[in-house]
């Protein structure tokens, strides 16, 4: 296939359908957006600006971080796994693949859709860091650390997509919400991993959200002083062993 | 039919056969099953659940693999791409998302083809207009079930699958659903549909295939098959038992309705004087034609029927 046929004026105009009504879809379920956009905004105004040590914007610095990737988390996990999982259930998925569509399209779609609600996410958390929380970074540090967390988003959307391949439209949901917080705790974005006893802070480092937060700590020098390097092959790996069952799971569901 | 010269083969199937587990011993879903469809045809396909059916539809639309056998589609291989450009498929249980418009949903699936229908002129075909800027599940049954149609038409398609189309359709949606599926036959387009609506089948089709236990046991028009199967039907109440009754000369079936018995006899007349000397008392008496759905019944429940495959 040429690159001409690949791009062609009739692919690109398809791929904004795509998104656009993928954006409209997640916008108008209240039961996605505000728990998605409204948490992690909420829990930072509380925990990091509010309850914080009033000092010199060391615990809204630290949870920054945090709640930037806690607020990632979510449109990866439930706007692409939840959805999938209830398109799959509708049969909509399977008219889909009858239909001349590449799945790379509403894929691409989804991860795209996913992307927009991170960044709006990590637009207000940095925006109510910068103005309320006496947070002070570079702007080296402020990009960086917005970069990281959009490529951050990558792992979790394999692992929602691995999840809404396999299970069915309601359980997805569950699943996903018993993926999401208790990884989201356990890897110390609510309490710091430094005041988890020992044996805790060994745990932490077996779910993805402690090797993203320990690298977004990284950029704002707060990290536990584990090589970079680790965290990024650890989600690397999480990237592509749940892209692998993602992809099997779309095999299956291509049969029935 | 069968004197087509000049018509192309759009689907051709050649003894395909299929079981969803491996093990030999295990029961064929479709066995050797072989069918050509022509373009410009309107096929209905029958069977009772469990007959291979949707496994049929599944295998025709690259779904499923054939494990033997042979199945290709305007020539080229099932499933491929070239092909679903050229396919329209309504799926049985297979939903459009809630909070989408009906407008939204035509205008991405319309972008998916590289040659889409017109959208206004599927729009007043189908009588869209009145719900175009309504959510899908705002809809009622009928209404989704055309707009899952209009979304199967969108790219103006040589080969139109409708699986169960009219479910949960009221009078007039099923109206429209028929006036569009004559008119495209009449634009020389291929159609295979599936109905549980005998009368459906009867009013659209050109051809009823009816498959029974994997196997295609009728292949006719609706004509014929009525006339092939040229039974009475005779209903009255009696006092005469089930049992004796389904013994008469004549009879082919028999079923019980309350206190009513359907007798469906190849020799009405016959098993009509045997039944009056049994039974003069008999009342209510009705005698009527077989209709399609009958002789549905009669290919699909006679062991027979079986017997004429072998």
């Amino acid at each position: 296939m040429s690159a001409s046929t690949l791009f062609s004026q009739q692919k690109v105009n398809s791929f904004k359908h795509e998104l656009l009504l993928d954006i409209k879809m997640a916008c108008r379920e209240p039961s996605f957006f505000i728990p998605t956009l409204a948490f992690p905004l909420m829990f930072y105004v509380f925990f990091g600006l509010l309850f914080s040590d009033m000092g010199k914007g060391q615990t809204s610095t630290y949870l920054l971080v945090s709640y930037g990737v806690f607020g990632i988390m979510s449109p990866a996990l439930f706007g692409f796994g939840a959805s999938v999982a209830s398109e799959r259930d509708k049969g909509w998925l399977a008219i889909k693949q009858l239909s001349p569509v590449s799945p790379w399209q509403y894929i691409a779609a989804k991860l795209f859709n996913a992307l927009i609600f991170a960044s709006v996410i990590v637009v207000g958390l940095f925006t109510l860091g910068a103005v309320f929380g006496d947070v002070l970074l570079s702007t080296w540090q402020w990009l960086s650390l917005a970069a990281l967390l959009m490529l951050g988003t990558l792992p979790f959307c394999a692992l929602g997509l691995a999840v809404g391949f396999w299970a069915k439209g309601k359980s997805a949901v569950a699943i996903l919400n018993l993926i999401f917080l208790p990884s989201a705790f356990l890897s110390g974005l609510a309490i710091p991993v430094i005041m988890f006893p020992q044996w805790l802070q060994q745990v932490a480092a077996v779910f993805p959200p402690y090797h993203l937060s320990q690298l977004g700590l990284k950029i704002v020098d707060m990290s536990l002083g584990q090589p970079a390097l680790i965290h990024i092959a650890f989600l690397v790996v999480t990237l592509i062993i749940f892209s692998v069952i993602a992809m099997k799971g779309y095999q299956r569901s291509l049969a029935n | 039919m069968s004197d087509g010269g000049n018509m192309t083969t759009v689907i051709e199937i050649k003894s395909l056969s299929f079981s969803y587990t491996k093990v030999k011993a295990q029961k064929k879903v479709l066995n050797e099953l072989s069918l050509s469809i022509k373009q410009g045809e309107l096929v209905c396909l029958l069977g009772a659940n469990g007959a291979g059916k949707s496994t049929l539809i599944n295998l025709l639309l690259g779904r499923l693999a054939p494990q033997s056998g042979h199945i290709s589609i305007f020539g080229q291989q099932q499933g491929i791409r070239e092909v679903r450009q050229r396919l329209g498929v309504m799926l049985q249980d297979s939903t459009a998302p809630d909070k989408a418009s009906v407008r939204e949903l035509l205008v991405l699936f319309s972008s998916y083809f590289e040659h889409p229908i017109e959208l206004p002129q599927l729009i007043s075909q189908l009588n869209l207009e009145p719900i175009i800027d309504q959510y899908f599940v705002t809809l009622s049954g009928g209404q989704k079930q055309l707009v899952l149609l209009a979304l199967a038409l969108c790219g103006d398609p040589d080969l139109l699958f409708l699986d169960e189309p009219s479910v949960g359709m009221d009078v007039t949606t099923r109206r429209i659903l028929w006036q569009v599926i004559e008119q495209y036959k009449s634009y020389g387009k291929t159609i295979v549909l599936t109905t549980h609506y005998l009368e459906e089948a009867d009013a659209l089709a050109d051809r009823v295939v009816v498959l029974k236990d994997g196997v295609i046991v009728a292949d006719n028009t609706p004509q014929q098959l009525k006339t092939q199967f040229a039974h009475k039907l005779i209903k009255a109440k009696t006092c005469v038992s089930q049992d004796v009754i389904s013994k008469l000369e004549g009879v082919v079936a028999v079923s019980n309705y309350g206190r009513y018995i359907e007798v469906t006899s190849q020799d009405s007349s016959a098993t009509l004087k045997h039944w009056l000397t049994l039974d003069p008392a008999i009342e209510d008496l009705t005698i009527s034609n077989c209709d399609l759905e009958q002789a549905f019944l009669q290919i699909t429940n006679s062991p027979m029927s079986q017997e004429q495959v072998a």
